[in-house]
């Protein structure tokens, strides 16, 4: 490379730090969060129970389940935004909790009928949840996205997809707050459809909304 | 005493003098993108040979090598703002350099395969290595045969006699001969490929 684009390069080095260019990303992160809260609790309204759901297992599952993967899949989510962290961890995890979650719904229809196994897998609600999941979760979906643009990522379809599950995992936390439904089988299943649904809009807007510069416009440098 | 035993402090040393580098390498793109252009400049020198030492191990001719440090470069200048601390940053710029090359490779790779089929002068490429080892197979597999299906290989098939000078030369009939090559490739396809000769 030439020494004088090297110094010009030099010369045009300083730039904002990127803890202070991503506060209103992160800001518009944390209201879209509210908003999706907002969403489910008046248009879908929480359940009128809930004290009492409160106090069966089964309710705590249902929230601490998806507000796990969402954990999970946000980190995963940050290590895809910083170009060498190590994603094998996190992702390994996310895995591992559908794999436990699935055993669980396993280990608990094991010894049902066809009738109870039936009831615990569709419930009565299986269509409506995914599809209010991936609703109440789009402002979310497109926060995060925002969000992630501000960094580098150098996988886009990877992190569209971990910014669409970390969304899709809170919506299905926040669904819980409304969902009737007590089957493991079925939150098994069907919150995590309601989740893969942002994931794979994710996934299919990552190149397009998230996508790395894919040749630097030598000419605007002054390179050739 | 002539001989000391190597010195275990010395990894250690070359840790730390790893570590003393990338603090510096650290250090400089900090006060680089915070105005200070000198210090931003030995970074870009610093960078430029960890590129070139990341490239030259994986591309064989010294002007890909020159493009993709260019580019890498250049991605990372660009991106310089994205970098957060949370990854060393050798981390960092190795990711992006293994971006490129794969980038590079992708683009790269399919143009030439796509320029060798229009080409047919080209020809098989020809890659010593490859020759070599394939002369080294092919001799490995012969002296397991017996010695007569092998010299009928030799002469028919390796050395490009007819079937009748080495008939003459082993001293047997050209059926014989005939029969001891398709005797042997057949024994050869077996031990290759698990299969009988297909001719």
């Amino acid at each position: 490379m030439r020494p004088e684009l090297l110094d010009r390069l030099a010369g045009e080095a300083s730039v904002a730090p990127l803890r202070m260019r991503q506060a209103r990303a992160a800001g518009l992160l944390g209201a879209s969060a509210l908003i999706a809260l907002l969403l489910t609790l008046l248009w879908l309204g929480a359940r009128s129970d809930i004290v009492q759901a409160a106090q069966v297992p089964v309710f705590w599952l249902k929230l601490g389940f998806p507000a796990a993967l969402c954990m999970l899949a946000g980190l995963a989510l940050n290590c895809s935004l910083h170009p060498g962290a190590p994603l094998k961890g996190p992702v390994s995890g996310l895995v591992s909790l559908v794999l436990v979650l699935w055993l669980l719904a396993w280990w608990v229809s094991r010894d049902a009928g066809e009738a109870e196994r039936s009831a615990s897998f569709w419930g009565t609600t299986w269509l409506e949840c995914p599809a209010y999941i991936a609703a109440v979760t789009t402002p979310t979906l497109a926060a995060a996205l925002y969000w992630a643009r501000g960094f580098g990522p150098l996988s886009p379809r990877l992190t569209g997809a971990l910014a669409g599950l970390a969304s899709g995992a809170f919506g299905a936390a926040l669904y819980a707050l409304h969902c009737r439904e007590s089957g493991i089988p079925f939150l098994a299943t069907w919150y995590l459809v309601g989740a893969a649904i942002p994931a794979g809009v994710g996934l299919a807007l990552g190149p397009r909304v998230l996508a790395w510069p894919h040749k630097i416009e030598a000419h605007r440098l002054g390179v050739h | 005493m002539h001989f000391s035993p190597p010195s275990p402090a010395a990894p250690a040393q070359r840790q730390t003098a790893r570590a003393a580098a990338d603090r510096a390498l650290d250090d400089d793109f900090a006060l680089g993108i915070e105005g200070d252009a000198a210090a931003y400049r030995r970074f870009l020198d610093a960078l430029l040979d960890l590129l070139r030492s990341y490239f030259r191990h994986r591309l064989s001719t010294s002007e890909d090598v020159e493009d993709l440090v260019q580019e890498a470069v250049l991605a990372v200048h660009k991106r310089r703002h994205t970098f957060s601390g949370q990854v060393p940053i050798t981390a960092w710029i190795h990711a992006i350099a293994r971006y490129k090359l794969m980038d590079w490779l992708r683009e790269h790779v399919s143009e030439r395969h796509e320029r060798d089929e229009w080409n047919d002068d080209a020809g098989p490429s020809c890659d010593g290595h490859r020759v070599w080892e394939a002369r080294h197979d092919v001799q490995r597999l012969l002296t397991a045969l017996p010695e007569k299906q092998r010299l009928a290989i030799l002469h028919v098939r390796i050395w490009g006699s007819s079937v009748r000078e080495a008939a003459q030369r082993m001293g047997i009939s050209e059926a014989d001969v005939k029969v001891s090559v398709h005797r042997g490739l057949r024994a050869l396809s077996l031990t290759v490929l698990g299969a009988p000769h297909a001719t």
